[in-house]
């Protein structure tokens, strides 16, 4: 049998026969012993595995990978020269680059349509409106970790469907359809005003109304559980709309989300927000100065319907600060499309006055955050008829026409929907369209302008008539200039030239390298430098590409680039999955867990800014937090929301990827940790190591929760099968690190247990108003040892073994950067790329590697 | 002559009135306390065809001048069609804060006065849905409600209501009345 692989090989390899006679005799001399038909162990047999490549591919490069890496043969047994092993990896190598060469088309990136945030993002652009399109599409799958993968962009009669249904959504919230710009109107809405806040304010005692910074004589605060009687008549009366300020001491919370109904947008278009924030301590009916800098979340709410009950998708606009008793004026700008309003919440502790304090504010003692207001003022339109309807129709004039005659859109006059907002719809001003005297030229001359633009490339003199043909054919039928013209634009929408990233077989031409590089950097069409640099064929120039490269990272819109990549590489997606036990973790929150995100995205986006190398997605001597994190943290000294750079203590765990909350949240399950999925987690996003599947007979390790047994006893029997020992023993050691860290990522050095002994009980830090129910249980162990036989007694020393392999580091960012830019997974042959790109950054840092990485042939080849 | 003569007869015998301009006394809801007469002027500011001449607070009674013309459109109109048109453009005016029904069969002095105590806040609102509760009710001549004093008081035909009655309404919208 021995003979006839040594054989085969021989055979299969004629170039390399002098290697393949090498190759045999090194698995003879370290490998068969354990890995034959009968040893067998791990349930590999090298004897039985097929000689010819491309069948057991996958199994060979786990062969390759793990003699290159020194794990095999096994410490214990004798070790193979060093040039025994590069002789033996390096015909492993040939063979494999060879075999795959028969298993993988030329093409390796197949034809890949946009993702749903690529395809917004695209819009936005092309339109210049801040259009929400996500929602409206079928969610995308993903492989090997990312959803650009073309493997993961099927597509389907329902995405056809929603496509069409998008790009006319689109087409009316782009086309201008009066000859003015709405007038810029000032809103002014009360807190009160929202339903959510004054039920609490007058049954719950959860918030108080608020005037000349004391409790209001109008609207007394709900004590000894007396309620207020009839919020209609309260309502009627007017006494919401002029409430002055509003306090609430509610958390916010799932079933918790008051909004500003009262003002709902009907046209869209930049808004400006105004608003004033205080915080206070309220001790039992009297307002006195606050603890420190509290936070409200404002968000913005797409309303469904006429905006009444629940279910509104929401959307994150951020944190702002309530410093002190004095009023802080924030400002900022957001786009509004028609019933989006703003919600808003408070970031306190979970503190429930109706339960904890029966309904009595003369008997509580907490912190509060109120408002005075919130003021919008918009649309605020720089240009009208604006941009987005430019594209479309340039500066043909807009003339009134008869909605009866036919041929002309059916126009929808823009009304108030929404129950309850008191803004109302301007005077119609009639009904108003494009008009051309020379429709097929203009039909020729906008379709020639828009078209390469939406299809990023330039666009052959018969597809563009093909497009006016489509307006010459609606034109003939009657269609007025505007639904011609849209006809041919909705189809262009929906076309593959638009939905599709449409690449030449071999290597990128200049268009397709800006399309890609800028879909890489900013999840959107490139704009007009980067298409006129590829117009002049200058864009390749290995300068030029540096230089456009360093203007996208310093664009915001590479603020999308990192959201989306820290999103699937880190899966901070995830983030939500599960809800951390209220009881065994009082100090869960939305505003701890959106600070979590909010971390990683900072600090990923300072890796770049700063170009540090690939050792601090382990460790660092800063973090980036907020006060809320750093409280969390134990770390001292940083106020208000806002994340910053934030030197660490020299004994502090933090610092690095690998011990951000964000990631020790995801890794957990809401009750317990386990070292498996964090150590998985670790090998396969941190080192780059694919990890197998457990086998499907082997049940999961079910913690226990009572507290009785620790993970590691746990583990340790689940390691006495011998089928489980060998993947646990490489999975299993960083994740025992991690077990200093509980399930919001808090450090611990005891496991909180319902259960356990009642004393020495820990007090939670983050806040003093919360209740602490849990108790201790058994002692966190976090000492363990890599697979490598190198020991660690905690994460400091963990750390410092990791670090130790900075290449590893390097080349697993450069393949989750190819991975996500080129849309495909990389091949075997694909490793020397990587390794090429991680050699040419010198000691240079990630950014270094985005740009050995544009400038590769890996990234400039399909 | 004669021909008007029997023309007013007929509309008199059918209840149409022909005037432009007229004065009518109707009873005044949502008069809950004495500062709710000024605002209720205030309301009627925004409805230039109807004037308050009078109005009072102790039997809730409002007369008001009404230019027939500009609320109907037409000189001949029924007492029935002026007062939906009315109680429709009052409510409209005050954001529903008030509302006129036709006057009361019994007097103020004729109805009996009965005090419902119950528990709430020093809160114009919370006085006025407490007046809400009862003002509705069968047989519920007038009421007003100030909850710094802690009662509400209404004015009843004993005939139709009692304070049980009352009590029952008031519990069924929730507020608190003490346990004596």
């Amino acid at each position: 049998m021995r003979q006839s692989l040594c054989l085969t090989f021989l055979v299969c390899f004629a170039l390399v026969s002098a290697s393949a006679r090498d190759l045999n005799g090194f698995f003879e001399k370290h490998c068969f012993d354990c890995h034959d038909s009968d040893a067998k162990k791990g349930d590999l047999d090298l004897t039985a595995l097929s000689s010819d490549f491309s069948k057991d591919f996958k199994r060979w490069v786990k062969v390759h990978d793990r003699i290159q890496s020194g794990e095999m043969p096994p410490a214990k047994k004798p070790r193979p020269s060093p040039g025994e092993i590069t002789a033996a990896t390096s015909t492993l190598k040939t063979a494999l680059i060879h075999a795959e060469a028969k298993l993988q088309e030329p093409d390796k990136t197949r034809v890949r349509r946009l993702t749903r945030v690529e395809y917004e993002n695209t819009m936005r652009d092309l339109f210049g409106m801040r259009l929400l399109l996500q929602e409206r599409l079928p969610a995308d799958g993903k492989v090997h970790g990312f959803d650009k993968n073309s493997d993961a962009l099927a597509i389907s009669h329902v995405h056809l469907a929603k496509y069409v249904e998008a790009a006319d959504y689109v087409l009316d919230m782009v086309i201008a359809t009066q000859p003015n710009a709405p007038a810029v109107e000032t809103y002014r809405v009360s807190p009160a005003e929202g339903g959510g806040v004054s039920l609490l304010a007058a049954n719950n005692g959860g918030a108080v109304f608020l005037r000349n910074k004391k409790p209001d004589p109008h609207h007394p605060p709900v004590v000894r559980g007396i309620q207020h009687i009839d919020r209609g008549a309260h309502k009627t009366l007017g006494m919401y709309e002029k409430a002055e300020s509003v306090g609430i001491f509610r958390h916010e919370g799932p079933s918790f989300n008051p909004r500003f109904q009262a003002f709902s947008a009907i046209y869209p278009g930049r808004y400006q927000v105004r608003t004033a924030l205080w915080s206070y301590t309220w001790d039992k009916g009297e307002v006195k100065p606050s603890r420190g800098v509290e936070a409200a979340r404002f968000t913005m709410i797409q309303l469904k319907g006429n905006g009444r009950h629940g279910g509104h998708p929401s959307y994150l606009i951020g944190y702002f600060d309530a410093p002190s008793i004095d009023s802080q004026v924030h400002e900022f700008e957001w786009w509004f499309n028609p019933k989006d309003c703003l919600g808003y919440n408070v970031a306190l502790a979970p503190v429930h006055i109706y339960h904890q304090y029966k309904r009595d504010l003369n008997s509580f003692t907490g912190p509060g955050i109120a408002c005075d207001y919130v003021e919008v003022t918009g649309p605020i339109h720089d240009l009208w008829p604006p941009q987005g309807h430019r594209e479309l129709f340039g500066d043909l004039p807009l003339v009134e026409f008869d909605s009866k005659l036919p041929g002309y859109p059916e126009r929808e006059k823009p009304r108030q929907r929404i129950t309850g907002a008191k803004n109302r719809q301007q005077e119609y001003q009639g009904d108003w369209t494009v008009k051309s005297d020379t429709p097929k030229t203009d039909a020729r001359r906008l379709l020639t302008q828009f078209l390469p633009k939406a299809f990023r490339r330039p666009v052959t003199r018969d597809l563009t008539e093909s497009y006016v043909g489509l307006v010459q054919q609606r034109l003939a039928a009657g269609d007025c200039f505007e639904l011609a013209m849209r006809y041919a634009y909705r189809a262009a929408l929906c076309s593959p030239d638009f939905l599709y990233h449409i690449e030449p077989t071999r290597k990128l031409d200049d268009f397709a390298l800006a399309n890609r590089l800028s879909y890489f950097l900013w999840n959107s069409l490139p704009d007009t430098e980067l298409t006129q640099l590829a117009g002049n064929g200058q864009l390749r120039h290995p300068n030029i590409l540096r230089q456009q490269v360093e203007r996208l990272l310093k664009h915001q819109n590479s603020d999308r680039f990192v959201r989306d990549f820290c999103r699937q590489w880190l899966r901070l997606e995830d983030i939500a999955a599960n809800d951390a036990d209220r009881k065994l973790y009082p100090e869960a929150s939305t505003y701890l867990q959106n600070s979590m995100v909010a971390e990683t995205e900072a600090y990923f986006r300072e890796l770049i800014d700063a170009d540090l190398d690939a050792t601090h997605l382990i460790d660092s001597d800063f973090a980036m937090l907020n006060e809320k994190l750093a409280v969390h943290y134990g770390i001292k000294g940083v106020s208000g929301s806002q994340i910053r750079k934030v030197q660490l203590p020299q004994d502090s765990p933090r610092g690095g990827v690998l011990t951000q909350a964000s990631i020790l949240k995801i890794t957990a399950n809401g009750t317990t940790t386990s070292p498996v999925p964090r150590g998985a987690f670790v090998m396969e996003c941190l080192l780059g190591q694919a990890i197998d599947p457990p086998p499907p007979s082997v049940p999961a390790i079910e913690p226990d929760v009572r507290g009785a047994t620790t993970i590691r006893e746990l583990l340790d029997k689940h390691r006495a099968d011998p089928s489980c020992a060998g993947c646990h023993a490489k999975l299993d050691p960083t994740g025992f690190a991690l077990e200093s860290f509980d399930v919001l990522g808090g450090y611990r050095d005891r496991y909180r247990t319902m259960e356990g002994d009642k004393a020495p009980r820990e007090r939670i830090l983050v806040d003093p108003h919360l209740r602490v129910s849990f108790n201790l249980g058994l002692q966190v162990d976090p000492s363990y040892q890599l697979a490598d036989g190198r020991t660690f007694a905690d994460i400091h020393e963990l750390k410092k073994l990791l670090v130790a392999k900075p290449d590893q580091l390097s080349a697993n960012i450069a393949r989750q950067f190819a991975i996500y830019a080129t849309g495909r997974e990389l091949t075997f042959r694909d490793r020397d790329a990587i390794r090429q790109i991680v050699a040419s950054s010198n000691s240079g840092g990630i950014r270094t590697i985005l740009h050995q990485l544009v400038q590769s042939e890996l990234f400039q080849t399909r | 002559m004669s021909r008007c003569l029997q023309l007013l007869f007929l509309f008199a015998l059918v209840g149409i009135v022909n005037a432009e301009e007229i004065e009518r006394t109707y009873h005044l809801q949502g008069l809950f306390d004495r500062d709710r007469i000024p605002e209720f002027r205030d309301a009627l500011t925004n409805l230039p065809p109807v004037k308050v001449k009078s109005i009072d607070y102790a039997s809730a009674e409002v007369t008001l001048q009404i230019t027939v013309l500009e609320i109907l459109n037409k000189k001949r109109f029924k007492e029935e069609q002026l007062l939906k048109n009315l109680s429709q453009r009052i409510r409209s005016a005050s954001k529903g804060n008030f509302d006129i029904q036709p006057r009361k069969q019994l007097s103020i002095q004729e109805a009996e006065h009965i005090r419902i105590p119950l528990i709430g806040h020093d809160c114009r609102g919370c006085s006025f849905g407490a007046y809400r509760a009862v003002y509705k009710e069968p047989g519920v001549i007038r009421a007003t409600c100030a909850l710094r004093e802690g009662h509400v008081k209404v004015w009843i035909d004993p005939k139709i209501t009692n304070r049980k009655k009352l009590e029952a309404a008031m519990t069924k919208k929730k507020i608190k009345l003490p346990e004596n």
